[in-house]
């Protein structure tokens, strides 16, 4: 008698799979010329010119694991991409899957002056935990999606997420206290693409600030400008109990 | 270079040899258009969704280090293409399996084809009803033969977290056929 993993594979053997082959409508897509007008992120290129203009972002802690990578940068476990030829994906319900994930329930309320958060979702790559608050008068929403603050935690191992912008947006450092610690964060003052950890698809993202302490990553984003977003990062509480346990 | 190891393939194609590329595509479109199919819970959209991992592959082929095996990667990807699509279509959809399929099974007995297809039959409604994830981490361990750490990497979990998913996923698995 056959075991249920043998009729398992032979049953998946059997499953009716379209007979087409994939090479030709691939590599004609690969090499097709890129659309002006294309939310498609390009290949990454990474500008020299823009680079030399982040001499200054040297500073920030580079996490071993990543150094090893030779032109890679970044902080904890984002990668900065600038990319002159960056285009913004499209909002749409597939970027909301952003919000996406399961749904938890956690009393901690990270960032006080906000009060508890409206949702709180466990999302990919796996350790990744989202905070969501509600726009308000003082929090104006994200694109149209009724949330006013993203507050994202992750640990900084992990597959590395991606922000690619134009120079005109850019990346910036910037040194603030958080959670009675000074650190020195990555501040992003526009739209760009975020693509997190182990997704290979980007989503639109608006201002964010960046930054770790010890093995935990910060993603705060939000309509605001970089005062008010350092005075929320300055607050956050929880360190390691905002990650998903276990 | 037709016999050239994934390896040898892999490092042509980020040197930007799309001939080689092709050659990877051709030796893992099956398999990527089953993961595919078993995301999506039908083979309806398996090659759109397998083209489209494709083509996110070959873009994101430089982050590829050498020595790993290729599936866990790629399969990551495909799921995570179809998923996408998956949401935005929210429509009911179900494997089937051909009707007449004798692959691996020799039974001159017709009485016995009968009771295997109809036992194919019984296993294709139970896959159907199976979470995503079960039907995903049985796919990658029964059919693709993949270690717990390809596993972890394919569907982004802790390694330490497979062998239970594996285990839940056996159980309910058993429980849709009323094998337990």
């Amino acid at each position: 008698m056959r075991s249920l993993e043998q009729r398992f594979i032979q049953t998946l053997e059997a499953i009716e799979l379209p007979e087409v082959s994939l090479v030709e409508p691939v590599l004609r897509e690969l090499t097709a010329p890129t659309p002006i007008a294309s939310h498609k992120p390009r290949r990454r290129l990474v500008v020299a010119a823009a680079a030399a203009s982040f001499a200054l972002l040297a500073v920030l802690a580079i996490s071993p694991m990543r150094a090893a990578v030779a032109d890679w940068f970044g902080i904890g476990a984002t990668e900065i991409i600038v990319d002159p030829t960056a285009d913004l994906p499209e909002l749409s319900a597939a970027t909301a899957e952003l919000f996406g994930g399961v749904v938890v329930a956690s009393p901690l309320s990270p960032l006080p002056q906000l009060g508890s958060p409206a949702a709180v979702l466990d999302t990919e790559p796996a350790g990744s935990r989202v905070y969501l608050w509600a726009a308000s008068n003082g929090r104006p929403a994200l694109s149209d999606t009724g949330v006013g603050v993203i507050l994202s935690v992750r640990t900084i191992s992990g597959p590395l997420a991606t922000k690619r912008m134009t120079a005109e947006v850019g990346a910036a450092p910037v040194d603030f206290v958080s959670s009675g610690n000074a650190v020195t964060g990555i501040w992003i003052d526009g739209d760009h693409a975020f693509t997190p950890g182990g997704s290979t698809e980007p989503l639109l993202a608006g201002r964010v600030l960046l930054w770790t302490l010890g093995t935990v990553q910060y993603r705060l984003e939000a309509n605001l400008d970089l005062a008010a977003m350092t005075e929320l990062a300055g607050q956050v509480q929880g360190g390691t109990n905002l990650l998903p346990s276990g | 270079m037709e016999k050239a190891s994934d390896a040898k393939l892999i490092s042509a194609t980020k040197a930007g040899d799309t001939a080689a590329f092709g050659l990877l595509i051709q030796r893992h479109q099956q398999a990527a258009l089953r993961v595919a199919a078993v995301t999506l819970g039908s083979a309806d959209g398996a090659d759109d969704v397998a083209q489209e991992a494709f083509v996110k592959l070959f873009n994101s082929i430089h982050r590829f280090l050498d020595g790993e095996r290729l599936e866990p990667w790629l399969f990551k990807i495909v799921a995570n293409t179809a998923r996408n699509r998956l949401r935005t279509e929210g429509r009911q959809r179900s494997l089937q399996v051909r009707a007449l399929a004798h692959v691996g099974v020799d039974h001159p007995d017709p009485d016995e084809t009968a009771v295997h297809l109809a036992d194919r039959r019984a296993l294709i409604g139970a896959i159907n009803r199976l979470r995503l994830e079960d039907r995903l981490v049985l796919t990658y361990r029964w059919y693709e033969d993949m270690s717990e750490s390809e596993i972890a990497t394919a569907m982004d979990c802790r390694p330490g977290t497979v062998k239970s998913r594996l285990s839940r996923a056996m159980d309910r698995l058993r429980m849709e056929m009323g094998e337990k």
